[in-house]
């Protein structure tokens, strides 16, 4: 039996590995888990906020906020782990806010140290904060623990998000860092009072530093124009005029001429009347619609393609027809020089539970008896 | 516990589990290393070498069939000849020596791969020795059980693979698989390619050395061989799709990146990152643990000269191994590592081929 | 009278052997046999008319004596030996020749009963007993052809008997012939089944059970007929089947008096327990102690609260946990039937509901404990429970060490492990009937 053998000495030799140490081990509840990661900075220093769940007995979560300095990023984690006596695991975080003071110089080293981590996930959501990050945190804190309960609500992004807020992951920022054809919009956020986040809309990032922003508005179109879900999205056309929106479909044609590049782009609505004008018919409402968005749709690109970003995903429809080397140059040589225009169709589905009556149902069968 | 040879009852090994090893390794091996090496090779046109790869690999397993087809033992090392010292230093030192380098690079990219996924603090030794420990045990047992042992490791794991290939084009973006254009072709003698070119060759050695009395369905085998093209394209593109060329060459492990961004709601798990990577290393343990076995025969049949049991020189050689393994500590010297490979792959390779070749004519004029 | 006198010097030592004379004829034979093993009363007739007819026989000359029934002179060692085996011998007194006769015996085995240890719903409800002459006919009974033969041995200072069955065909009967000529040549006694083992040289230290014993005549009729060896060791009232497969944990003859789907669904609930039961207490211990990130974080949370208090390392808990529920199920097994019940009660309840309470341990740790538990019992065979009671403790072991990754490789061991189990040359992972048979196809 020398097979045996040797399989015991091998044995052996595994559990003298093995007992030699546990490097990684550490029990559960002598972890702290942030589920919120804050970044701000004071006087050329990073300042790190952590939103940690701590646990007690009592049957209510209470939340904790945790704060360091240091000259990087991982320093001031360093900094704020030496603050607390459990280790803290990276891994959960669900939701990265950077103040807008620093969105305008530039977070893309923050970024690209985020994705370099180890221990940090690269599906957090990322929002930049208007007030002051501590003003920010301290409202969350005690806005969460008014609740009660629901804590990770706001990580929950399937249900807080509307398409009037982009949505945004770690990755996808360092995604459109370093894209030669598309740029990123992260959203601009608020505590509030309200037991909710405020959304001012977007800020449209060029290599990493806020260069513009969008209005909620301007959100939706963009939303609208990449592969967003739209269902359940209401428009307004006017004041007194509702759609809800039910299907879209986005078409890019474009056509080169010599150095000119055409670019129409073709967008189908389906919709549904929620609230209109009693004398408006199903027509009005549908070309109102129409005039609307092409006439916003035309001016946000035009602003975006001044400023040299392209959120709407123009450029990733052009890919094709370049070598990544060309791509390289392509937003800031190529992509201004579109000549862009926008088609909207837009039909109107249903008028909810109400008819309309200023529609002649009948016009078309009318037209064609007389013929 | 020989098998097969006790009392005459010979053990008939399905070709179902040698093609599904061949699967299996492929996987174990190919997601890692290689979508790093396709996003250095060119920056246009991946498809192209994606493509020229994957046809390079069939057209070397399918010689080698050929090749093995010819022979009535499958098991080559029967043939060595008597005055074997020279057929020795010609071909099995070289191949001996290119499974032995490819073992020392592959578990140092595991570990270093599991230091980034799993265990953050633990010394990447300790990593090199649990796996050098399981792939040796595995080696340790005939061919059969590690064809066995892939098996029950496959009935347990492909369902999470299959859901995780299909989970990864969730974040795709079908853009980003342009631009197509192929600008140059000199990239094909550039070492990223040639790096690339026949990496996947020591998942199929084992053909060559598969135990006695055991019948392939050459033809079979070859068939279910043209499956891996689909999977290296899968292996390359993914995450182009997901992060655009852009990005996506900026990663160590491009594929593990790309798996870390699909944030699934439903999931037992938090990521299916680890998942993934946990079927990786086991597959690759597999891998490992076959190189190991026919470095054992290998050993047992040409290289034995002492009452040395092949077991024991197994187990001394993986010592030196892994102490080989720790003295590469920088991730740079694993890839300079990879490239010192390259003339001993493209060697063994052709040699073994030849020596197969040159076999099956003998046996054929014996006859 | 040298048979008389060895027979009372027998007598002397065992009381229970009983010597009657009867004259018939003017000729007086002695009756011997144990009054323990045969029912003398009720032999007397037998007897009586045997001598009868035998006198009318000889009378005749013609006539067809049967070979074991004729009168001759035997030798006295194996007279002996019947005697032992429960049989009555016949002497002649005048013609010294003896008569071997098969009497009625002491009801000293049970009669055919329910299954006890595996309990079916739908399939036969016969169960094997302890006389081994009664399980062949049991078997003989559910496959009524010529194509069945039996092979017997006996083995030992006991005389143990072994009987193989053959199905003509099927089964392997070189292999018969090796696996009765290792239980020939075992030169100890035999006598459990760990013997059986040690006599066809498996290693003592298996996690697997190479020899696995059925209760159910149907199971083993479905065993021979899938060309496994089935011989049964008098006194042990189990058939034991040879070369069992990795698929025998989970299926079972006898699912096939269900719908099919439902045997399939069936199978994939097996599957998941076999998975349950041997991976969840390690993945604890791995995702506690190693790998939280894995955890959804609502989860880890509610683990991390109700582990607040508890003072032990995640491994250590578990061990405690596990430690005491194999304790129940082994009392449960000792003790009467009556109290077992009571242990259930006391284990499982109020033992689980004060040890969390007292922050011995966690909240979570007792679903998965119950769990593990539970899913342990839907696997097919007792032995096959044990075994994956077993493995379960390796795997976690791997998992306190090494987090999810020593996790797997603890999985890769086992299977590996697993793989390699080969049965004189037939593997222990393989379909149906692969390798078995290779030799007559």
């Amino acid at each position: 039996m020398k097979h045996n053998y040797w399989k015991k000495i091998i044995i052996a030799l595994f559990i003298v590995v093995f007992l030699s140490g546990c490097w990684d081990s550490r029990d559960i509840n002598y972890r702290s888990m942030p589920i919120l990661m804050g970044v701000t900075k004071d006087e050329e220093l990073f300042h790190v906020y952590m939103i940690i769940p701590v646990s007690v007995v009592s049957e209510q979560r209470n939340l904790a906020k945790v704060d360091g300095k240091g000259a990087t990023i991982v320093d001031a984690i360093e900094q704020l782990k030496k603050k607390i006596e459990t280790t803290i695991d990276l891994e959960h975080i669900g939701y990265i806010v950077f103040d807008e003071e620093l969105g305008k110089q530039g977070i893309e080293k923050m970024v690209k140290t985020f994705m370099r981590m180890r221990d940090m996930p690269s599906t957090p959501s990322v929002a930049f904060v208007k007030e002051d990050m501590n003003d920010y945190i301290e409202m969350m804190i005690s806005t969460f623990e008014e609740v009660g309960v629901p804590i990770f609500g706001f990580l929950e992004k399937q249900t807080g998000w509307e398409i009037y807020n982009p949505e945004v992951s770690l990755w996808e920022v360092y995604r459109g860092i370093y894209s030669y054809t598309t740029d990123i919009a992260i959203p601009i956020i608020s505590s509030n009072q309200d037991l909710a986040t405020g959304y001012f809309g977007a800020a449209v990032l060029k290599e990493g530093k806020i260069i513009d922003t969008l209005s909620s508005m301007e959100v939706m179109l963009m939303n609208l124009l990449n592969n967003e879900n739209v269902i359940k999205t209401f428009v307004n056309i006017n004041d007194t005029t509702n759609v809800e929106l039910v299907d879209r479909s986005v078409e890019y044609d474009y056509s080169f001429k010599g150095e000119e590049i055409d670019l129409t782009i073709k967008v189908e609505f389906i919709m549904i009347v929620s609230e209109a004008d009693d004398h408006l018919t199903g027509e009005d409402i549908q070309k109102k619609f129409e005039e609307k968005m092409k006439k916003d749709m035309l001016q946000m690109i035009k602003k975006l393609q001044d400023k040299h970003v392209d959120v709407l995903g123009i450029g990733n429809r052009m890919r094709k027809n370049y070598t990544n080397a060309e791509l390289e140059k392509f937003l800031d040589e190529i992509y201004p020089n579109i000549n862009v225009d926008v088609e909207v169709n837009a039909v109107i589905e249903n008028n909810g539970k109400i008819r309309n009556l200023n529609n002649d149902d009948f016009e078309d069968w009318d037209q064609q008896k007389q013929d | 516990m020989s098998d097969g040879k006790r009392k005459g009852f010979k053990v008939k090994i399905n070709n179902l589990l040698i093609i599904l090893f061949f699967f299996i390794t492929n996987v174990g091996v190919m997601f890692l290393l290689y979508p790093t090496l396709i996003l250095d090779t060119v920056d246009n046109g991946h498809w192209l070498v994606v493509l020229l790869h994957g046809f390079s690999h069939i057209i070397i397993l399918g010689v080698l069939l050929v090749g093995l087809s010819k022979l009535k033992e499958p098991n080559i090392l029967r043939y060595v000849p008597k005055n074997r010292w020279i057929i020795s230093v010609a071909i099995f030192v070289p191949l001996a020596l290119f499974i032995i380098g490819t073992v020392i690079v592959s578990i140092r990219t595991y570990a270093e791969f599991t230091t980034v996924l799993f265990l953050n603090q633990t010394p990447i030794l300790y990593v090199m020795i649990i796996f050098i420990a399981t792939a040796t045990y595995i080696g340790l047992g005939s061919m059969e059980s590690i064809f066995r042992t892939t098996f029950l490791i496959a009935a347990a794991s492909s369902f999470f693979i299959l859901i995780i290939f299909i989970l990864s084009f969730l974040n795709a973006r079908w853009y980003n698989l342009f631009p197509i254009k192929v600008d140059r072709i000199d990239f094909l003698f550039e070492m990223p390619f040639i790096t690339g070119f026949l990496i996947l060759t020591p998942t199929f050695l084992f053909l060559a050395f598969l135990p006695k009395g055991k019948k392939m369905d050459v033809k079979s085998i070859f068939w279910f061989a043209w499956f891996i093209i689909p999977l290296i394209f899968i292996a390359a593109y993914s995450p182009m799709l997901v992060f655009g060329y852009e990005a996506a060459q900026n990663f160590t492990f491009p594929y593990i990146e790309m798996l870390a961004t699909v944030d699934i709601q439903w999931s037992i798990f938090e990521t299916l990152t680890s998942l993934f990577g946990l079927s990786l290393l086991i597959y690759a343990t597999l891998f490992l643990g076959m190189l190991l076995h026919i470095l054992r025969m290998l050993y047992q049949s040409v290289f034995q000269t002492g009452s040395l049991h092949a077991s024991i020189a197994l187990v001394v050689m993986v010592i030196v191994i892994t102490l080989t393994a720790n003295m590469i500590s920088t991730w740079d010297e694993v890839q300079n590592h990879i490239a010192w490979l390259i003339p001993f792959r493209f060697y063994s390779i052709i040699s073994l081929l030849i020596f197969i070749f040159w076999i099956g004519r003998r046996e054929k004029h014996e006859a | 009278m040298d048979f008389i006198n060895q027979i009372e010097d027998i007598k002397q030592k065992n009381k229970d052997l009983q010597m009657k004379s009867i004259m018939i004829n003017g000729i007086s034979y002695d009756i011997v046999g144990f009054e323990s093993l045969v029912d003398f009363s009720a032999t007397w007739e037998i007897v009586e008319m045997l001598i009868r007819n035998e006198e009318e026989k000889s009378s005749e000359t013609a006539g067809f004596h049967s070979k074991n029934t004729s009168w001759k002179k035997i030798e006295f060692s194996k007279q002996i030996q019947a005697l032992y085996e429960g049989k009555v011998i016949i002497w002649n007194r005048t013609e010294e020749v003896s008569l071997i006769v098969d009497p009625v015996s002491q009801p000293l085995y049970r009669s055919i009963e329910v299954p006890v240890n595996e309990s079916i719903i739908y399939g036969a409800k016969d169960a094997f007993t302890e006389n081994s002459h009664q399980n062949i006919g049991l078997l003989r009974s559910k496959y009524q052809s010529k194509d069945i033969e039996v092979l017997t041995t006996q083995h030992g200072k006991r005389n143990r008997r072994f009987s193989f069955l053959i199905l003509k065909g099927t089964t392997d009967e070189k292999m018969v012939e090796m696996v009765k000529k290792k239980i020939e040549d075992y030169p100890n006694e035999i006598k459990q089944v760990k013997d059986i083992h040690v006599a066809f040289g498996f290693s003592k230290f298996s996690l697997i059970t190479r020899i696995s014993s059925t209760e159910l005549p149907e199971n083993a009729m479905e065993y021979i007929e899938q060309g496994k060896i089935v011989f049964f060791m008098d006194g042990y009232p189990f058939a034991l089947v040879l070369f069992n497969t990795v698929f025998d944990v989970f299926k079972q003859p006898s699912d096939s008096n269900y719908l099919s789907v439902f045997v399939y669904s069936l199978y994939v609930l097996r599957i998941v327990g076999i998975m349950i039961a041997m991976l969840l207490p390690g993945l604890y211990v791995a995702l506690i102690t190693i790998n939280p990130e894995m955890l959804k974080i609502q989860l880890a949370l509610s683990i991390t609260e109700s582990r607040q208090f508890v003072p032990y390392s995640a491994f250590i808990e578990i061990i405690i946990m596990l430690l005491l529920i194999e304790l129940i199920t082994e009392a449960a097994v000792r003790l009467p039937l009556s109290i077992s019940n009571t242990i259930g009660v006391v284990g499982g309840i109020i033992l689980g509901q004060a040890i969390v309470e007292a922050s011995l341990v966690s909240g979570v740790l007792i679903i998965i404990i119950a769990a593990t538990t539970i899913a342990n019992g839907i696997i097919i065979n007792f032995e096959n429970g044990i075994t994956l009671r077993l493995m379960k403790y390796i795997i976690v072991i791997f998992s306190a060490l090494f987090g999810i990754l020593g996790h797997v490789i603890g999985l890769v061991v086992l299977c590996s492990y697993i793989a390699r189990i080969t049965s004189f040359g037939v593997p222990y992972v393989r379909w149906k009937k692969e390798g078995i048979q290779s030799e007559n196809q």
